[in-house]
């Protein structure tokens, strides 16, 4: 009896031992993410903000705008992770120093299966929308925005998501007024992980 | 009677939960989750999953000890199968512990509503740039480009 209780405990030892590497191996990353710092399309040190908010805060935002805001909410809840990176074009020379980063990136993402929606370059405008979909159904959407004279934006919005209910409610947001609402948003160079 | 902060408050709202603080203490945590929205919500919050933690089902059925005199064999077995599997158990939990961030504070959830609205902002910003009604599921039914631009 005694023999079988040590061998029991050498047992589950073994296995917590083994099984923690394990288990931590096995968490697969989202489907719908893409890896800012590999990509690296913009130098970090100079973004004008940055935004990187994972599952757990998307959790609370959730819950802490669920009674004035339901659509908002009901959004956020469906959501892993927002990543944003703006960065400002201002110099003469515009985007072309960045231009085979942004290159890289696009193909990084047709490469493992992104869908583009919209490749558009208009007055020198770019504007690219990517989709990811898992089991019929959109898992990331990835945007690349150039607006020379301006800023850069690439953002990456994790998790289920319904294109039309981020639309209907990002039309009715205002970026000057929340800017103006939230002056911190604007420099955010510290990461929320 | 003097201000709770936001920080005290989350220690009172727990022992609040478990019954522990005075009248004078309950009341001035009332008071501060009238006058402050994260810690209600965080009240909220854990209120909710207290409540969603007591309507978890009880055990289906118990299994039944083996008799310890006619299954000497067996008991081992069983012993030593509830070892490993709350050896496996511990580790997955144990792992996930570490893995989970820790839970924000308040004012960084108004923060962050306030960077996730920033970010919805500019996916409507750029939607309305290239010319797409986002409202009419344009994106997901994968169509190309409206007219107005050009391929790169």
């Amino acid at each position: 009896m005694r023999a079988s209780i040590f061998f029991g405990a050498v047992l589950a030892l073994l296995v917590f031992l083994v099984g923690a590497p394990a288990v931590r191996a096995v968490q697969p990353p989202d489907a719908g993410a893409i890896p800012f710092e590999d990509l690296d399309l913009f130098p970090r040190d100079k973004l004008s903000v940055e935004i990187n908010l994972e599952g757990p805060v998307l959790r609370m935002v959730s819950e802490f705008t669920r009674s004035d805001d339901p659509d908002f909410a009901k959004v956020m809840a469906g959501l892993k992770a927002i990543h944003v990176q703006v960065f400002p074009v201002t110099d003469k020379a515009g985007v072309e120093p960045l231009r085979p980063k942004i290159d890289r990136t696009l193909r990084w993402l047709e490469d493992r299966g992104w869908h583009s929606v919209v490749r558009a370059r208009e007055k020198g405008e770019e504007t690219y929308i990517y989709l990811k979909e898992a089991d019929g159904q959109v898992v990331g959407l990835t945007i690349l925005s150039i607006e020379p004279g301006e800023e850069a934006a690439l953002i990456n919005i994790v998790g289920k998501l319904d294109p039309a209910q981020l639309g209907r409610i990002g039309r009715n947001l205002n970026i000057p007024q929340l800017q103006k609402a939230q002056p911190r948003s604007r420099h955010l160079p510290e990461t929320r992980q | 009677m003097n201000e709770l902060l936001c920080d005290a408050t989350q220690d009172l709202i727990e022992l609040s939960l478990d019954g522990e603080l005075t009248a004078e203490e309950e009341a001035r945590l009332q008071a501060h989750l009238a006058a402050c929205p994260p810690c209600a919500c965080e009240m909220a919050l854990a209120l909710r999953i207290r409540r969603e933690l007591r309507a978890l089902p009880a055990a289906a059925h118990v299994v039944p000890f083996p008799q310890l005199s006619a299954r000497r064999g067996s008991l081992r077995l069983v012993l030593a199968a509830a070892m490993l599997a709350l050896a496996v158990t511990g580790t997955i939990v144990l792992e996930q512990v570490r893995i989970r961030p820790a839970k924000p504070a308040p004012p960084n959830i108004a923060q962050a509503t306030a960077e996730a609205r920033y970010a919805l902002a500019y996916v409507g910003k750029v939607g309305r740039r290239a010319g797409l009604d986002l409202r009419d599921g344009l994106l997901r039914r994968r169509l190309p480009l409206a007219t107005g631009t050009d391929e790169p």
